[in-house]
Formats: structure tokens, sequence, C-alpha cells
């Protein structure tokens, strides 16, 4: 069985399967091999919204280096042409010192930076607009507009039952291909 | 047949909510604000019983939440009840209203009632110009054209008023105008000259829609013994909108309450095009808050309201309510760009569908995913894809 759950795995690519679709497939005893296959590093799990996604190790390390700047950067830097990251050297460790920031706000502080700008812009009924949040937040801390969206989004999808967002506004996380621009914290 | 037995499929099909479609609301969060606005009513109510209403016997109602969360739904709502909680209920859809003149949005308010509300106003004066002529008033005599040849043919006033009701007779106009000129104001004249003869004149300042729609609830309320209820839903930031909003809050209707439905974009474009309407917005007797809206529960307890209010056959009990919530709560998971009461409505109406053409006995998730496949083939919804995929 764990031939064919590591191969189902593999062949779901860099997007991963969901742990309760191997389930669905395999039965509830899959969760032992699963273990295993963990332990021997063969298979990476990770909670992306409230899902648990499967990956195999080579689909994970593409996955990261689409999804995650950090791990892209480390994973180029160490990768097989050293001789390029040598002559980066100074770059990369201005843009590490830079991602170090972000990797702080991220699991410290960004949460409670975020919540403290939505009380402080909100109407009575707690709606305001995600541009007002994004230019108080990247203004004080430094943050791109894009790294901004990743956190909040990121901070949302973990949170589904702490926020709502709603449509409309220039700019803001895309649900449904649309635009919610307005957040609050419920 | 479709799924537990039903009979047609109680989903409605329909973008946007119809009257027809608002007779059901599920859902806690809905409950609650239904309860809070007919709260609303039954104060003011209270406080209008017995007496003339005042400029102080006004409300406002903010309603604001997303897109798609059912609070079109539940305005509607609120109107199908209006025989039930004395109230006359005008809807109107501002979206719908181009330009937005002040003539366009009082013959969209006129429209927003019912036909028979307009009946009942009209029947209810015609019995008091009765009744007045009874008594011997020679001026309502003369407005319902009560002459002595009828009394001689042995006409009575109540015959005459009787026809003028069914519209075999008709009130003298020039006369009517006479009575009504010295007895209410210029607007409430024209109101009732324009519900007895049935034909509206039009308006064309801010000063004469106010007028009218103080007339409107002032004359309800004395004939009819109901509370005007405006719903105006889509305020946003329009300039002719708010100003409208503004004059009406500022003149303060009597026996009336105003019902303002907006998004939070709506509402912040208000608060960037006129500060001054949105302090007023801010300062609603009642802000109708209706977060939650697109939790899983709340749209399991929707979905499952629409079933038990068509479920003749009793063949949707407790079991089967319990597996329906937890399938929706696994597609609301699986699925969040649907994660909203008019989308989860909508891939429910297609289930619905399914499970007839299947002839299955209970919604399974097969017909769930079948029914997302069929109604958005061309979708590309995150994580959804791999899924069906792999169906």
């Amino acid at each position: 069985m764990g031939k064919d759950i590591l191969q189902t795995i593999d062949s779901a690519g860099i997007n991963g399967i969901k742990k309760a679709d191997l389930k669905k497939a395999y039965g509830k005893d899959c969760d032992n091999t699963l273990e295993s296959l963990k332990e021997k590093e063969q298979i990476f799990i990770e909670k992306r919204g409230v899902a648990y996604f499967v990956w195999s190790k080579e689909n994970y390390i593409d996955y990261l280096k689409c999804n995650d700047p950090k791990c892209k950067l480390v994973l180029e830097t160490a990768g097989p042409s050293q001789s390029t990251a040598k002559s980066k050297h100074t770059q990369n460790l201005r843009e590490a010192r830079t991602i170090s920031n972000y990797s702080t706000l991220e699991n410290n502080d960004f949460q409670s930076i975020f919540n403290k700008c939505l009380h402080e812009s909100a109407t009575s009924i707690g709606w305001t607009s995600f541009d007002k949040v994004r230019e108080k937040i990247c203004e004080i801390h430094n943050l791109s507009k894009e790294k901004f969206y990743m956190l909040a989004r990121d901070l949302i999808d973990k949170n589904g039952a702490r926020y709502e967002v709603s449509s409309g506004g220039q700019e803001g996380i895309i649900v449904r291909g649309l635009v919610h621009g307005y957040v609050r914290n419920v | 047949m479709y799924a537990y037995g039903l009979e047609a499929n109680p989903y409605p099909s329909s973008p946007t909510p119809t009257e027809k479609d608002a007779k059901i609301l599920g859902g806690r969060r809905h409950k609650e604000a239904k309860s809070a606005i007919l709260e609303c009513i039954k104060e003011l109510h209270g406080k209008v019983d017995c007496r003339d209403a005042t400029a102080g016997d006004f409300r406002v109602i903010t309603v604001i939440q997303d897109v798609g969360s059912g609070k079109t739904h539940l305005a509607l709502h609120i109107k199908n009840l209006q025989g039930r909680h004395g109230i006359a209920c005008s809807f109107v859809d501002l979206s719908t209203i181009s330009p937005k003149t002040i003539s366009s949005i009082y013959n969209a308010i006129l429209k927003g009632f019912e036909n028979e509300f307009f009946v009942q106003l009209r029947t209810k004066f015609l019995q008091y110009l009765q009744e007045r002529a009874e008594q011997g008033d020679k001026a309502a005599k003369k407005a319902i054209d009560y002459t002595l040849v009828n009394k001689l043919a042995g006409i009575t006033i109540k015959d005459k008023v009787d026809d003028i009701v069914l519209g075999k007779n008709q009130v003298s106009v020039e006369n009517l105008n006479t009575y009504l000129n010295q007895r209410l104001n210029q607007f409430e004249s024209t109101l009732i000259r324009n519900v007895i003869t049935n034909s509206f004149s039009g308006i064309s300042s801010l000063e004469e829609l106010i007028g009218m729609m103080s007339s409107i609830s002032k004359l309800t309320q004395r004939f009819l013994g109901k509370l005007v209820l405006f719903e105006m839903d889509e305020l946003d930031g329009n300039i002719e909108s708010t100003e409208f909003v503004k004059g009406i809050i500022n003149a303060h209707i009597p026996a009336s309450i105003l019902m303002l439905i907006s998004t939070p974009s709506g509402y912040i474009e208000v608060q960037n095009t006129n500060p001054s309407v949105f302090d007023r917005l801010e300062k609603a007797n009642y802000k109708i808050d209706l977060v939650g809206s697109n939790s899983k529960e709340e749209l399991s307890e929707i979905a499952i309201e629409y079933i038990k209010h068509n479920d003749k056959a009793g063949k949707f009990g407790l079991k089967e309510q319990e597996e329906l919530s937890g399938k929706i709560q696994v597609l609301c998971d699986e699925f969040p760009e649907f994660r909203n009461v008019r989308s989860l409505i909508n891939i429910l109406y297609h289930t619905m569908e399914k499970s007839e053409e299947l002839e299955l006995e209970k919604i399974d998730e097969d017909a769930i995913y079948d029914a997302i496949r069929h109604s958005y083939p061309g979708l590309k919804v995150r994580e959804s894809l791999s899924i069906l995929e792999r169906k």
C-alpha cells in the first residue's frame, strides 16, 4: 500500500493532494503509512487553509520554490551553482536581512499589527479598506505591497473564523475572481 | 421526484432573490436580524399607538454586509410579512434607477408598494368621506358627487361610495380638491387626489419628494393604522442617492422606518463622498450586522430550512438534516470560493435537479460534485480542480 500511496502523492504534482482524499481512496488505515513515509522524509504534510495537503519530497521543494520567496532564495543559494551564489553574496545578504525582518514580522507581529491597524481604521461596524491597512503597515514596517498581501492572505486563510472580507475596492485579496478590498475582524 | 421525496426543487434558481423566494428565511444570524427589524417596528408602533405621529417617530435601520450574504433576501422577507406586523412596505432597488432623479426615485418608491396598499388607502378614505357625508358634511357629499337626484332616486350615500370603490362611479375632482385643500396640507391633498383618481402626478424637487413621502406615512397611519417601511437597497456613494437619503433622514418622516441596505464597499463610499450622510448612518437606531452570514453553520441552516419548508412527506428527518449539514460543511471546506449564501443555493438548486434526474433518495457527494462540474464547467477554482479532475 505504501508504494501505491507514494505514487498517488507523487502524481498529484506541485499542488499536492489532500490528506482527506487519500483517506477516501485508501481508507483510514493509510494514516500509519503516511506517518511512516513522513518519518522517512519521503513525504511532507502541511496545513493549507482548513485542509492538510501531502507532497512527495521533490514536489514539496518545487511547491516551496513557487510559494515561499525565502525558501526559494535559500535553495538557490545552496544549490549547484555555488559560484553564482558566491558572486551574489552581497546582494543575497541584503535580501536575507530584509527577509529576516519579514520573517520576524510574519511569525510574531503581523497578526497583532494587522489587528491593531484594523481597529484604528475601522468604521463602527468594523469594516475598513485593505489599502488603508496596507499603507500603514507597509510604511512603518518597510514591507512591499506583494509581501503584505501574501501575509494578509495567509493570516485570513488560517483564521477564517476571525476575519470577514468583502468585495469591492481597488486592491485586496482575490476570492471567486473578485477583488475583496474590505476586511474586518469578527 | 426530487431527493427526500420533494415534489419540487426547494431552492430558487434566480441570481438575485425574488419576493417569492424570500418567503423562507433560514440561519440563526438572519433570524436574529429579522427579530431586530421586527423589534424596531413593534417599538415604533408602541410609540404612535392612539396618537398622531410626530417628527420623533422616525427610525433608521442599516444593513451592511458583503454581496450575496442575504441582505436583499432579508429585506424582501420582511416585506412579505407586512400584513402581519402592521406595516406598508416599499422596496426600492437603487441600482435599477438611472438616472437617479427626484422624479425617478419617487416613481420607484410608489412602485415599491404592493398595489393592494393603494387600493386599501383609497377604500379607507372613501369610507371616511362616506361617514362625513352621512353626518351631514356638505363638502363631503359634494366630493363624492352625491346629489339631490341621487337621493330622490333612492341611492344612499353608501351606495354611491360603494360604486366609486368599485369603479362604477367617480368622484367630483373639483369638489374633492376643494374638500381636501380645506382640510389637508398641499402634499396630503395631492396624494389623496392621486390615490382616488388612480393617477399619480410627477414631482421635481426634493422638497416635494419629502412632502409626498411624509404624506404617505401620515395618511397610512391615520387611515390604515400602519407604519411605512421604506427599504432602500444597494445604497452607495452616488451623489443623488446620498443627497436623497440625507434629505429624508433630516426630514424625520413621521410614522416611518427607513431601512438602508449596502455593502461594506458602498458604506465606505458614502463615508468618502458624503461624510454628513455617513455620520447619520453611523447614528442609525438599529445597525443590523449579518456577521457570520457566510459561516459554514449559517449556510447549513439556511440550506436545511428550504428543504424543511417543502418537506410535505416528512422524509427530511433529523438524521437526514445532520447528513446534509455535514456535506455542506465539507463543500464549504473544499470550495471556499462558494462559501456564500447565493453560491451555495445555486449549487444546491442544480444538485436537486440532478437528484431528480438520477432518482436519488437523498443528496450525496457525487450529486453535489456533478452539479458543480456541470454548472461551472470552465471555472478555475483553486483547490477544486484537482478534486474534479480526479473524479
